[in-house]
């Protein structure tokens, strides 16, 4: 697409479009050299693998109670040890994947989607502009967790309830950071160009200046998959998530918590997981926003 | 800068305006029939009916707005609490000492962690120190709260006993003691705004140190240390003020959470039990007065910001 929006730009323009499109090719190749990028892209692949795999990788049934052997620690038999109504930890953390990376992921994809959306209409009619940016900003004035806690509680447990008060909640942040871009390369003279062949605002958005606005949201995609994990790990922690029944990770934490003194592994696994994951997007997100600003290049 | 005041506190009133219809809204976003709600399953019809008068609600919407708004921004009245039947105010009230003293706690973690870790950092520019602290700041950042404060309890309280694993003392009947009861739980509230905060300090004090005055300094033949700490971390400390606002709400995020782990009968407590009780004007409450906290604390970082860079010139 970008390159349509680069054979559409006059003689003036030719040099900055260039330099973008050289740009373009070299951040997916810093990216591939950057080191950390790499090491995070690869911890996250692995965890949606294992999300998606779960049935085939997963040793016992996670919700299969064993009486029996309830609280015993790491052994052959359990990995990762039993939780108190003797289920097997390990795979509990290996289902626990769906839900985390599952939630990650739609409200990542999603609140980047919407946000885009917002910002791109911000960005291009100034009247619209005032009256939505200053409701983002009033959406934003609320702590983000507490925000989310409410919206649960109005909307009630359920993982499609967590996806969208966790997408109303980060979906602001990135309107403002697309209305932002939006308004730099609107004024590029291949958007003049393409508007004076005639194209409409709609064909201007979405033809020229969407794709040249992505990549700061992609790294924000990253950072929102990785703040959705965890916020998604406290809702149920606290026990306003999707419903306890339900293996998550929050979830394994929130009873774990309360045998912690006798079966400490019930909380430690869990928790191991969460921080991977956040921690292998956030890393992506850093090498991706590094492999972007070409301030940081070289250093 | 009086003009500047003025003209900033003008931008305040389409955002309380926006905040208070957000509040407003949420409640009404509920599924159902609030009144029908908040009276329960077994409610007969006109027990419904007078809950619903009680409410407000058999009025338009436009005019139960109007007289909610003027309740709280005039009165500072947030209604009553469904369940426990008193003010929101006084029961948010009661609550708010543990709060802040672990929003508190938290605060002085992240600048005890976070101002050091990236000064340190940015001194020592991509070196193994640089690395060693910003891989821990990114792990910072990836580690949730309640789990850290797990983690805490196991290490020190099971583990070696040192401090208390959950609890509360209040200032008037501890004393000192009572801040042994914050440690913790301050400790698992500050380490990802402090992480936030060591990179903020980190970046911004690497671009300082390639200014030019920084330069002229060491040529002059300023030892290296009156360098870093008169000239450039006077002028690094300026950017992360603008995150305050952010660090704030952080703080108040963690501190809800942190509160179920180390069991503090705090306002955080309060809320995540107004949720499972479905006490609407309580969640209303706690989520309006955050967001005043949150708006006032970016209205002063930008005040303060007009007062300490002379650069920001206010038009």
């Amino acid at each position: 697409m970008s390159e349509k929006a680069i054979a559409a730009s006059p003689q003036s323009g030719v040099l900055g479009h260039a330099n973008r499109l050289r740009s373009r090719r070299h951040w997916i190749w810093t990216l591939f050299e950057n080191r950390t990028a790499v090491v995070g892209a690869i911890i996250v692949f692995v965890f949606f693998f294992v999300a998606l795999a779960a049935p085939l990788l997963a040793p016992r049934d996670p919700l299969g109670l064993d009486v029996l052997n309830k609280l015993r620690g790491p052994s052959t038999a359990h990995p990762l040890g039993t939780d108190q109504f003797g289920r097997d930890v390990l795979s509990r953390v290996i289902y626990g994947a769906r839900l985390s990376m599952g939630v990650g992921l739609s409200v990542g994809l999603v609140s980047v989607a919407v946000g885009l959306l917002l910002g791109l209409v911000a960005g291009f009619y100034n009247r619209v502009d005032s009256v939505l940016m200053r409701f983002m900003d009033a959406l934003m004035a609320f702590p983000s967790i507490i925000l989310a806690i409410v919206l649960m509680g109005i909307l009630g447990p359920s993982i499609s309830n967590v996806i969208l008060a966790l997408t109303i909640v980060y979906t602001p942040r990135i309107a403002r950071i697309a209305r932002a871009s939006v308004l730099v390369v609107r004024e590029d003279v291949y958007v003049e160009a393409a508007r004076s062949t005639g194209a409409s605002d709609w064909r201007l958005m979405l033809r020229h200046v969407l794709p040249n606005i992505l990549s700061p949201l992609i790294t924000q995609a990253s950072y929102t998959f990785a703040l959705a994990v965890l916020a998604e790990a406290a809702l149920s922690f606290v026990g306003v998530g999707p419903s306890p029944e339900i293996p998550s990770w929050g979830n394994m934490l929130s009873e774990g918590q309360l045998v912690v003194r006798q079966a400490a592994w019930i909380t430690i696994f869990p928790g191991l997981a969460i921080v991977l994951v956040v921690f292998g997007a956030n890393l992506f997100g850093d090498g991706l926003r590094d492999a972007l600003d070409p301030r940081l290049r070289g250093d | 800068m009086a003009r500047y005041l003025s003209r900033r506190l003008l931008t305040l009133i389409p955002l309380l305006f926006l905040v208070a219809v957000i509040a407003f809204g949420l409640v009404r976003m509920t599924p159902g029939d609030p009144a029908a709600v908040v009276a329960g399953p077994d409610a007969t019809p006109e027990q419904v009916a007078r809950i619903r008068t009680a409410m407000g609600l058999d009025r338009s919407l436009p005019v139960q707005f109007v007289d909610w708004t003027e309740r709280v921004f005039l009165h500072g009245d947030l209604g009553d609490s469904l369940v426990l039947g008193q003010p929101v105010m006084k029961v948010i009230l009661q609550r708010a000492q543990p709060t802040l003293l672990l929003a508190i706690m938290g605060a002085f973690f992240t600048m005890l962690l976070g101002v050091p870790t990236g000064i340190f950092a940015a001194v020592r520019h991509n070196s193994w120190v640089d690395r060693v602290l910003m891989s821990g700041a990114i792990i910072g950042l990836s580690i949730p709260n309640f789990w850290l404060g797990l983690l805490l309890v196991l290490t020190f309280s099971i583990h070696w006993s040192i401090l208390p694993p959950s609890g509360f003392v209040s200032l008037q009947d501890g004393g000192i003691t009572s801040i042994k009861y914050l440690v913790l739980p301050g400790l698992a509230i500050g380490a990802s705004s402090a992480a936030f905060l060591a990179r903020m300090v980190r970046s911004s004090m690497l671009d300082v140190l390639r200014q030019d005055f920084i330069r002229t300094a060491k040529a002059k033949g300023l030892r290296g240390r009156s360098v870093l700490y008169r000239h450039a971390l006077k002028n690094a400390m300026i950017p992360p003020l603008t995150v305050i606002g952010m660090l704030v709400a952080n703080l108040a995020s963690g501190t809800v959470i942190i509160e179920i782990v180390f069991n503090v009968p705090g306002a955080g407590r309060l809320l995540i039990n107004s949720v499972s009780r479905r006490d609407y004007p309580v969640m209303q409450g706690v989520i309006i007065i955050t967001a005043f906290i949150y708006i006032l604390a970016n209205l002063i970082v930008d005040i303060l910001y007009g007062l300490i860079d002379p650069r920001v010139r206010y038009e």
